[in-house]
């Protein structure tokens, strides 16, 4: 211990990618990807009715999915592009592929209003979850604002 | 007399020895904290040359008599921040003496193509060795 502090060098050269915060956190597409969820199933909880307060609602609601989906592929952007590094593909070779599939889901919820999709979304946000804390070695639950 | 003389010099020869090895060393000592400079490695925009922890001996005077080539792998100032120190390979020299600095691992890496060129005299030193994880020992071109 004594000769690694001895040898240890008192200067830092930094090889960073962005701004050193280095504050990440699957939560945040977590979140948008629950929001994706919810609102295709308050949209067809709707019904067909077409009366001006029904569309303004309806409407609503869809925006708000779409929104949400983009904020989805934006947030797992930022991990895949900003945390991810390449050790973490040697370990996870799958990283790539599980990322893709999570952003063209959160494609699929813009195209398409089917409650099975915002849950597909939300299980692919969730392997991204699991992959980066155990990139850090810490075990986070995946926990839903949500649950029902 | 002449005897305990020529006695005291065997005595003092051993002692003088040590005494000139130990200035040498101490001289030598002295050149090289003011020649090299060590260095820990934060981040990984040199990946795979070096990784985040590795630490690394660098020259201070490796471009007094020369300009940075191509492929070396340089220490200098970050120009958004003087506060910080940055670790990046020199791509290209221009005729205006700037040089262009690019991260080995483009892809995570915050560079000139960032913040443009930086000029040459500006570059601290040279990386040249690293010695931590053992066994990474070798140079950097």
């Amino acid at each position: 211990m004594f000769l690694a502090r001895l040898l240890r060098p008192a200067n830092v050269a930094h090889a960073h990618c962005d701004g050193p915060c280095g504050v990440y956190d699957p939560a945040s597409a977590r979140i948008a990807a629950e929001a994706v969820l919810s609102m295709a199933k308050k949209a067809l909880a709707l019904g067909d009715a077409m009366d001006p307060a029904t569309v303004n609602t309806r409407t609503r609601f869809i925006q708000i999915k779409e929104q949400q989906a983009d904020v989805v592929k934006h947030e797992l952007d930022v991990l895949w592009h900003d945390y991810f590094k390449p050790e973490h593909l040697e370990k996870y070779p799958d990283l790539h592929d599980k990322f893709w599939k999570a952003t063209k889901l959160a494609s699929k919820n813009k195209h398409e209003i089917d409650p099975a999709n915002g849950q597909a979304l939300l299980d692919a946000v969730k392997d991204v979850h699991d992959i980066f804390w155990a990139t850090k070695g810490r075990e986070v639950p995946f926990y839903l604002a949500n649950p029902a | 007399m002449t005897s305990k003389r020529g006695q005291s010099h065997v005595r003092l020869a051993p002692l003088l020895a040590v005494l000139a090895i130990t200035i040498e060393l101490a001289a030598f000592l002295v050149w090289a904290k003011y020649r090299f400079i060590r260095y820990e490695v934060s981040g990984q925009s040199m990946y795979p040359a070096y990784r985040h922890g590795d630490w690394l001996i660098a020259d201070r005077h490796a471009y007094r008599r020369r300009l940075p080539a191509p492929s070396h792998a340089v220490i200098a100032p970050d120009p958004t921040d003087p506060t910080r120190t940055l670790l990046k390979r020199v791509v290209r020299i221009d005729l205006h003496r700037q040089a262009w600095l690019e991260g080995d691992n483009a892809a995570h890496s915050r560079d000139s193509r960032h913040f443009g060129p930086i000029p040459v005299e500006s570059i601290i030193a040279r990386a040249r060795w690293r010695y931590w994880p053992v066994g990474g020992h070798r140079r950097h071109r």
